[in-house]
């Protein structure tokens, strides 16, 4: 599995691209480098496709 | 030097064991996990990079794999082998050992059994190494949920671009011995449900830049059993 987080500073915007073993890629900006750890560790608690923009939103 | 040759065999179980008759000595004694990087699988892996970075073999002899970082502060590449398989009991030795080398002392490393962690350089469960940038030096880390229980200890320094052993050793009691180069550094005592990870752990490793600066992490082997007895 790839985890690819933007270069930046501690406060800048990362894109964060996620490739999972077992399902279809994602890719969501976080307002920083600590949202973007934040988030990840959600992804991996929750599953990944709990980070996917809800659909009809 | 002569070879000690032992032709019938040579057997760690009672004769009563179903392996008792076996001429090797029980695999099963140790869950154990080896990778000398004569091949390299991306797929066994949990890579989490800042920037962009391909971990892949690299020429030279004894098995390599290269991982080099892009070139802004801060940017990482960490490693660690899916799925996570290795947890810390008493009663039950734990071993592990890695050669590796770093480009530069520019450099945060780490290498040892941890959780998976996006940020293996502050994870919350493992035993490990992390090397202090600049300076080389190298600390032994035993980590427990991050805040409950974190000891560390001096185990030496790296020197650049230069190869190192760095092993420990769980008695199974209440220790972890450190060393670097077969020779013991260092050791953390302590009542084991306090300090020992209670998290299930993994081989992980990797490299943060301290400058926009590419750096690289080149490692030889690792090595990761645990008794099962």
């Amino acid at each position: 599995m790839l985890i690819q987080i933007e270069s930046g500073d501690a406060k800048s915007p990362r894109t964060v691209r996620i490739e999972p073993d077992d399902g279809e890629s994602l890719e969501f900006t976080a307002k920083t480098i600590a949202e973007a750890h934040k988030m990840i560790a959600q992804g991996r608690k929750d599953g990944w496709d709990s980070l996917r923009p809800k659909k009809g939103k | 030097m002569s070879v000690t040759r032992l032709p019938a065999g040579l057997s760690t179980r009672k004769a009563t064991d179903p392996f008792g008759a076996y001429t090797h000595p029980d695999e099963t004694d140790q869950h154990a996990y080896f990778n000398d990087f004569n091949t390299y699988v991306a797929g066994d892996w949990t890579i989490t990079v800042v920037g962009t970075s391909t971990p892949a073999l690299v020429a030279g002899d004894g098995g390599l794999l290269g991982i080099t970082t892009s070139a802004t502060s801060g940017d990482s590449t960490f490693l660690q082998k899916t799925i996570a398989s290795f947890t810390f009991e008493t009663t039950k030795p734990a071993w592990f050992a890695t050669r590796f080398k770093v480009s530069t002392l520019a450099t945060t490393a780490v290498v040892g059994l941890q959780v998976i962690d996006t940020t293996p350089l502050d994870v919350t469960d493992g035993i490990y190494f992390l090397t202090t940038t600049a300076t080389g030096a190298i600390t032994g880390i035993v980590r427990k949920n991050a805040t409950t229980g974190s000891s560390s200890v001096a185990v030496g320094s790296l020197a650049a671009d230069t190869f190192t052993e760095l092993a420990w050793y769980w008695d199974g009691k209440d220790t972890v011995s450190f060393y670097q180069d077969r020779v013991q550094k260092g050791s953390i005592t302590g009542v084991a449900a306090s300090y020992l990870p209670d998290t299930t752990t993994t081989v992980s490793f990797g490299i943060q830049t301290d400058s926009a600066n590419a750096r690289t992490m080149t490692v030889d082997y690792f090595l990761a059993a645990k008794s099962r007895r």
